[in-house]
């Protein structure tokens, strides 16, 4: 899977200061705005929210996934931060959280190349040796780095 | 005793908890010394799909959902466990063992 498809070192943040998981998710939504990856931040927003109201997307090992399917997605994307100070996201784990994957999801649900490497990411984020590489990162060239070289291996044996 | 174990995984956007505890239970299953396939159900459709016949040769399916499941016909009759698709991520191994003692 060609993660450098979706990822480009632009959508990559370090030391980003967030004092809360709602103050770090409304300054990503104007992030994203200004990127031009939202129509909207309000409604982008609204729908990460609307999301982490179900159940959490504090997955454990200090990694979030939150992410929003939306209308006002013009591309499905995600951008990566780490932040300079672990925010609270009552986690599975119930640690608090240093690297978070945000994912801008359009509407319309397809087989699209860039769902496919989001989930395939997604994936590889139960791998703690990929995890403690990216948590390790502090630099964007490293993160990046990190997200392109990883292979993911198969674990899956022939059932019959 | 090597089981064979089937799971089918979704969530409410289909992108990413779906493929996370599908990755924490093949790799749990692995460790284990068990044998495990998993049905991702997730905005990308019906992905590594369970046939009839390893439905037919399975010894236990879970399945981890916070949605409906797809097809959920052809798994009738068959012993399983249900729980949402955090429990997994969140400890996949007792998930597992969770499945095995039902069998």
């Amino acid at each position: 899977m060609d993660l450098s498809l979706i990822f480009n070192k632009e959508a990559i943040l370090v030391d980003f200061e967030a004092n809360s998981k709602n103050e770090c998710l409304q300054s990503l939504a104007e992030l994203l705005y200004q990127m031009g990856i939202v129509s909207s931040d309000k409604e982008f927003l609204q729908s990460v929210l609307a999301r982490e109201e179900q159940s959490t997307t504090g997955v454990g090992q200090q990694i979030a996934i939150p992410h929003g399917k939306s209308q006002a997605v013009k591309k499905t994307s995600c951008i990566i931060v780490k932040v300079k100070d672990a925010i609270d996201w009552d986690s599975l784990d119930k640690k608090p959280v240093k690297l978070i994957f945000l994912l801008a999801i359009e509407e319309k649900d397809q087989n699209d190349t860039h769902l496919k490497i989001l989930s395939t990411l997604a994936g590889q984020l139960i791998d703690e040796a990929f995890v403690s590489k990216l948590l390790d990162s502090t630099t964007k060239e490293e993160i990046y780095d990190a997200l392109i070289l990883n292979e993911q291996a198969e674990i899956e044996e022939q059932f019959i | 005793m090597r089981r064979k174990i089937l799971a089918v995984t979704a969530c409410a956007t289909g992108v990413a908890h779906t493929f996370m505890a599908a990755q924490a239970l093949k790799k749990a299953a692995k460790q284990m010394g068990h044998i495990m396939k998993v049905e991702t159900q997730g905005a990308t459709g019906i992905e590594n799909k369970i046939t009839d016949r390893e439905v037919a040769v399975a010894d236990v399916i879970i399945f981890a959902v916070d949605t409906k499941v797809r097809e959920p016909e052809r798994f009738k009759g068959k012993k399983c466990i249900e729980v949402p698709v955090a429990a997994p991520i969140k400890n996949a191994q007792k998930i597992i063992e969770e499945a095995i003692s039902q069998i």
